[in-house]
């Protein structure tokens, strides 16, 4: 640390020479300064240097617009300077310094000192209080390159005047002056957080990259509605005071290798908290800083004599070209997240290029539904249901095709999933129901005979509250009644909260729906399920099908199953019959109804027309 | 508030284990055979993975030589084996309880950096008991540990207030509560009936009596606690380094040539000693 020289008797020929030995010292001494206080420090010094005996004081603009004295010296003259602050403030002295901007100094003739606003062209920093101290015309030069040094280096640590190298369009132009600060926990806003972000992949190289992290509180809303608004308010803040001192720890300094002046902090999201950490020299060592700071989130919280073990994920990314763009390092970051949040409870993951091809099948699957469902590309195909003993069509099972794409997306094994887990899922299950309905009144007109249609319910349509209200709405207006449809569901759909799936199948059943359980012997648990759960019936599943008499093994499981279920009483539908030897086994034991490309092809409805005209022809002649 | 209020209420929070005090007993009796400590440190088998593990660390310099609780209180030698008794202990009593905007860990990252920079500081100076300095250090803010535990909400509004930058947090909590942290320290230590050397550190490290009354271990550590938060290495609360009392620093005969190395023991040691008290166990 250099060392500031004394000063030598004022308005000497020595003044000049040592007012510019001070300035460099302070230059030196600045540019080591890696916090507010170091740059205060290092003003207070120099300044005390400048003006020996004076007495100085420096305020620091808060984020209330109030001027707090940070630093008096010498440290005995805190009361006194602090009354004069006050005074100073009281009689309009500070306002009029501030309108000197730049640069001139305010004397004050009764206190016999003076006052020069801390601040840059940009931004107003602070106050500067020289009191007692002969002051001379040729000392306010090197006071004014003094506080302007301290400013610009100010300047540095804000981030509210980094400049941004390139245009974005993430702030509109009309935000004017945003608001840089979030109200509750006093973090950069996202605003904020995305101008750091721009400014910092700007710059950055591929020794040096950037990293964001995304922290996500699961639980906010659960917390919220069970302890109130207060105290997730205050978790917030709690979770913020602990990001910000891990992010500030030598620890992650270290292990970066990066200054506090490449971190910023942001509240993104109601629940969401960002952390850029740019200029990294030891990349290599994210996962043992996001670790760290998971330690310090899950080890939990005592908010107002509750104990609270809220699970926080996060998602990281890393930045090592700066032609990334900010928003794919964001939707890598929350990509991240989403892995992590998949992983269980306090998580994190660092994106990975390798995840793309299946991510970005994704993305693309998720818009694809979107646009599936807006410009109506789903189709309905319909597979006959035949009642074996009489080879009588009796029903038809409705499933959803996505005609017109290729690939894996236009797979129902690949996009249902998807869509379960996006929710759009629920918009899709209306449109299928209401599409059910519109050909059921069209079928029903032509065959005479009860005439079904079943569909798969997915499991968030199981376990919405409002499951059964909803479907009785649908086909109320729709004018189809409930016995119509029937409804299949599968072990898994079922898992996920039994009571509940338990309570909706009632309710189906108790409104006039049939259920069904699908997929049959597939599960674990399907007997026990058979028992607990007020069935329709069951559909066998195809694997018991498809090696029907080629093994007595399996001849022996279907027989037994079929023999459980005539003594339970449930009807059964064989799925998947494609030849004739299965189909007459099962008709040998007993089977009530199959479905299979043996006795009918899922087909478009139109086909499904023609075919039903044909049934209609062979079954009164005299017509047509 | 009175600071009685807060200092009435000690016996709120959790106890140390029995076994620290069966410990103590054996090792007050200058006549039980170091095997009857041994014997009780393994009845808690808790205590002794731990301490085994502290024994272990870069810490004590073993490297990783001490496989049996009777050899650990072998090498470590018994001046020592109280200390780290005491800190096993006090550790893992608070170790899972969760706090508020400050987290357990940074807590202990803070106490156990203090405590292995003031130990740092006294060998650096010769001392006869460095250990003495290290578990003064190490316990010289348990006062706040104390204070978060059983007002959540006020300290809460003081980390607040000290975020906003309107004051040294012992100022805050002397004005929201009534006491510092350096006042409610010294009464638990008492409480706990710990040494008064320990008592005294918690009670002065602030610098805040005359300067002929601080005692060279409270002056050690007054300078550790200044290094450990102006390098941030964990936080009790505090975002402001303390000021240095100077008569503190002369009564520690440190020079500035010295803090280099002080830092770099610490920063060496830091981490693994940190694991050790408070990861769960790998094995």
């Amino acid at each position: 640390m250099p060392s500031i020289p004394s000063c030598p008797a004022l308005a000497s020929a020595y003044w000049y020479p040592f007012a510019i030995d001070l300035i460099r010292e302070t230059i030196a001494r600045l540019a080591c300064c890696h916090t507010a206080s170091g740059v205060l420090d290092a003003l207070q010094h120099a300044l005390g240097s400048l003006f020996p005996p004076a007495h100085v004081g420096i305020c620091l603009l808060q984020d209330d617009a109030c001027f707090d004295l940070l630093c008096s010296h010498p440290a005995t003259a805190q009361p006194q300077l602090s009354r004069l602050t006050d005074a100073l403030i009281e009689s309009g002295h500070f306002a009029r310094a501030l309108r000197n901007i730049p640069g001139r100094a305010v004397f004050l003739p009764d206190a016999g000192g003076l006052l020069q606003a801390l601040a840059t062209p940009r931004q107003i920093y602070g106050m500067v209080l020289i009191v007692h101290s002969p002051l001379a015309d040729e000392h306010m030069g090197a006071l004014g390159v003094l506080l302007d040094l301290a400013a610009m280096q100010l300047e540095r640590f804000d981030p509210e005047t980094k400049t941004c190298s390139e245009p974005h369009d993430l702030v509109p132009q009309s935000m004017g002056s945003p608001t840089t600060r979030d109200r509750l926990t006093g973090l950069t806003d996202r605003i904020q957080f995305i101008h750091f972000l721009h400014a910092a992949t700007a710059t950055s190289k591929s020794d040096k990259p950037v990293a964001v992290l995304i922290l996500h509180l699961d639980a906010l809303h659960r917390i919220n509605q069970e302890f109130g608004h207060e105290l997730g308010d205050q978790l917030l803040r709690d979770i913020a005071l602990r990001i910000e001192t891990v992010a500030h720890s030598h620890f992650l300094h270290e292990t970066l290798g990066i200054s506090e002046f490449d971190i910023c902090i942001a509240r993104i999201g109601s629940n969401e908290f960002g952390i850029v950490l740019s200029q990294i020299a030891r990349s290599h060592k994210l996962t043992d800083t996001i670790a760290y700071l998971q330690n310090h989130l899950s080890e939990g919280f005592r908010e107002n004599h509750s104990n609270l073990y809220p699970s926080i994920s996060i998602g990281a990314a890393l930045c090592t070209d700066e032609r990334t763009p900010v928003l794919e390092l964001l939707r890598n970051a929350d990509t991240a997240l989403k892995h992590a949040a998949e992983g269980g409870r306090n998580q994190f993951a660092v994106y990975r290029s390798a995840w793309e091809d299946s991510a970005s099948l994704h993305v693309q699957a998720e818009s694809m539904l979107h646009e599936a469902l807006r410009k109506n590309h789903f189709k309905l195909h319909y597979q006959p249901l035949i009642k074996l003993g009489e080879h009588r069509l009796i029903g038809a099972e409705a499933l959803l095709r996505m005609p017109g794409t290729d690939g894996p997306l236009s797979h129902p094994g690949y996009f249902i999933p998807l869509a379960e887990r996006t929710g759009q899922i629920v918009e899709i299950s209306e449109w299928v129901l209401r599409m059910i309905c519109r050909q059921l009144r069209r079928w029903t007109a032509i065959i005479p005979s009860p005439f079904h249609v079943s569909y798969n319910l997915s499991a968030i349509d199981l376990h919405r509250l409002d499951l059964v209200p909803q479907l009785r709405r649908i086909l109320l207006e729709e004018k189809i009644p409930p016995r119509l449809i029937h409804i299949e569901i599968t072990e898994t759909t079922v898992a996920r909260d039994e009571q509940r799936a338990i309570d909706n199948i009632r309710a189906l059943k108790h409104a006039g729906f049939e259920v069904w359980l699908d997929d049959f012997g597939t599960g674990f648990a399907s007997l026990k399920l058979i028992k607990q759960f007020p069935l329709s019936g069951i559909k066998l599943d195809r694997e018991f099908i498809k090696d029907l008499t080629q093994s007595d093994t399996e001849d022996a499981i279907a027989e037994s199953v079929l023999e459980i279920t005539r003594k339970m009483r449930l009807p059964v539908i064989a799925e998947g019959i494609e030849t004739e030897a299965q189909h007459r086994f099962l008709l040998r034991h007993g089977c009530d109804f199959g479905q299979g490309y043996y006795l009918g092809r899922p087909v478009s409805p139109d086909k499904f027309d023609a075919q039903l005209a044909r049934v209609k022809a062979k079954r009164d002649p005299g017509s047509v | 508030m009175t600071p009685s209020n807060i200092i009435d209420r000690l016996d709120e929070l959790p106890s140390l284990p029995a076994v620290y005090h069966r410990a103590r007993q054996v090792i007050d009796d200058p006549h039980a055979p170091l095997q009857a400590l041994a014997e009780i440190i393994e009845s808690e088998p808790s205590l002794a993975a731990r301490l085994l593990r502290v024994a272990n660390s870069a810490f004590y310099g073993f490297s990783g030589n001490v496989g049996s609780i009777h050899r650990a209180l072998t090498m470590v030698g018994t001046d020592d084996v109280n200390d780290l008794i005491i800190a096993t202990c006090v550790i893992s009593t608070f170790r899972d309880l969760p706090l508020g905007a400050v987290s357990m860990r940074s807590f202990w990252e803070h106490s156990i950096a203090c405590g292995i920079a003031s130990r740092a500081i006294a060998r650096r100076k010769s001392w006869d008991q460095p250990e003495i300095c290290y578990l003064a250090g190490l316990l010289h803010d348990i006062g706040r540990l104390a204070m978060y535990i059983l007002e959540p909400q006020v300290m809460g509004d003081v980390l607040l207030a000290h975020r906003e930058r309107r004051g040294h947090m012992w100022i805050l909590e002397q004005q929201q509560l009534g006491c510092d942290h350096s006042d409610v320290g010294m009464e638990l230590l008492k409480f706990w009936k710990l040494p008064r050397v320990f008592q005294n550190v918690a009670a002065s490290h602030h610098g805040a009596v005359p300067a002929a009354a601080i005692s060279p271990a409270a002056a050690v550590v007054h300078v550790a606690d200044i290094m450990v938060n102006g390098l941030r290495m964990g936080s009790s609360g505090t975002r402001w380094v303390p000021r240095l009392d100077d008569a503190a620093w002369e009564q520690t005969g440190l020079s500035s040539e010295d803090l280099g190395s002080i830092v770099d023991t610490t920063v060496d040691t830091l981490d693994e000693v940190i694991s050790a008290f408070l990861d769960p166990y790998t094995e």
